[in-house]
């Protein structure tokens, strides 16, 4: 297992390729019946596909090295309130590509300033295309590629991007500084 | 409350109304909150009146609130005092008094459900329920306030409900005693419905604590994604 990822982001790709992470809450994901087994739960969608202006927002993961994913984690993580476990999962931009989706390149709201240009929208989306997307999130997590990183080890990581400089703890939010500061 | 109570408190209102006044609305609800509600409608001739049906109805809240046999917190009742009164003409009926009761357990839950609806939980951002939580346990003097959040964290017939306010006391600082947060990760860990297990788990690790890390350690979680999840966490909770 790759220093730095815990036991619980398991990789299980092979193939050279883009990927494109999001934010993800895999226990909606889960059906919750045994009849409704392959099927995608509806709180899956509206819960964790939300999208604003008909678009969802992605963070590139290159080839999804744990470098790749925790540079996607750590580009959430210094964008929110509180420090908590990130759950990511990273769909392959080709699968994106013969959906037709559209996607554009759109500067992220994170303060890590080498990863804004890292983010990507996939945007005119519709009934149709969000089913897609969903469809495709199944098969990242049949894929293996999903990842959970607790709390603790967000704020490993935003401790070190601020001492790399890639960060300024006053770009955080207050309770984030707080949280990153306390021993 | 039950909706005896609640239809009790509803007759001792309606005796202070004065008898030329009808019942117009009734609500009896019972979606998991219990509340009734009724109105009448009437005419007044004189704002005396109304300041005088006013004044009754103040006294009946009080007494119900704070008079000797004004019971716990969970049974306590919000009543509706109409703010304005408006003086009709002669046979003109124009003047309304509502009322409801409301048991304050099942306000706070239904607070938390409308503010889930609007707003699911996310990591990372501070959600509305927190607060609501954090001064329903500030508010009460009542043990009883941690028995009922309780109930409706481990409510597997709303799981996502029950999971989010979970979660929410997670970011408490450490909320009732330590074996009340043992018993309640436990208790959630056993759950069948994963969304609440999850819930559990992310409850632990914001609570920590070795005695929280030995009930994690003892679980034997069948789902893998979520076995390697505690595993991690135990992990961070042993450092």
């Amino acid at each position: 297992m790759a220093s730095g990822l815990h036991s619980g982001c398991r990789r299980g790709f092979g193939e050279v390729g883009m990927f494109l992470a999001r934010t993800v809450t895999r226990a909606k994901w889960i059906p919750k019946s045994e009849e409704a087994t392959g099927e995608i739960p509806a709180d899956a969608v509206t819960g964790d596909l939300r999208t604003r202006d008909n678009a969802l927002s992605f963070w590139q993961c290159g080839t999804g090295t744990t470098r790749d994913l925790e540079n996607a984690v750590l580009a959430v993580a210094a964008g929110r309130e509180r420090v908590d476990k990130v759950e990511i999962v990273w769909v392959d931009d080709q699968e994106l590509r013969a959906d037709a989706q559209a996607m554009v390149h759109t500067d992220g709201r994170t303060p890590v300033t080498d990863l804004v240009g890292l983010h990507v929208d996939v945007y005119h989306l519709n009934y149709v295309r969000l089913g897609q997307v969903a469809s495709r999130v199944v098969t990242a997590f049949d894929e293996g590629r999903y990842c959970r990183m607790t709390r603790a080890r967000v704020r490993e990581l935003l401790v070190l991007a601020v001492k790399e400089g890639r960060l300024k703890a006053d770009d955080l939010h207050w309770k984030v500084r707080d949280q990153i500061q306390q021993g | 409350m039950n909706v005896e109570s609640a239809e009790n408190i509803i007759q001792s209102a309606h005796d202070l109304i004065p008898a030329n006044f009808v019942p117009i609305a009734r609500s009896n609800e019972s979606k998991g909150v219990e509340f009734v509600s009724i109105s009448w409608m009437g005419s007044l001739s004189a704002s005396s009146e109304a300041a005088s049906l006013q004044g009754r109805l103040v006294n009946l809240w009080r007494d119900l609130h704070l008079g000797p046999t004004a019971t716990s917190w969970s049974d306590t009742l919000d009543v509706a005092i109409p703010s304005s009164f408006y003086v009709s003409g002669f046979g003109h009926r124009d003047t309304q008094v509502s009322l409801s009761t409301v048991n304050g357990q099942a306000q706070v839950l239904s607070h938390l459900r409308d503010v889930f609806e609007v707003e699911p939980l996310e990591d990372g951002i501070e959600h509305p329920a927190e607060e609501i939580i954090r001064q329903a346990l500030l508010d009460s003097v009542d043990s009883r306030v941690l028995k009922w959040l309780q109930e409706i964290a481990l409510d597997t017939a709303q799981p996502n409900l029950s999971a989010s306010v979970l979660r929410c006391l997670g970011r408490l600082v450490r909320p009732g005693t330590k074996s009340w947060r043992i018993g309640l990760i436990r208790s959630a860990l056993g759950k069948g419905d994963v969304e609440i297990r999850d819930a559990a788990v992310q409850t632990a690790e914001s609570w920590g604590g070795e005695a929280v890390r030995r009930v994690l350690a003892a679980h034997d979680e069948q789902l893998p994604w979520l076995r390697d999840y505690i595993r991690d966490v135990v992990e961070d909770l042993e450092k």
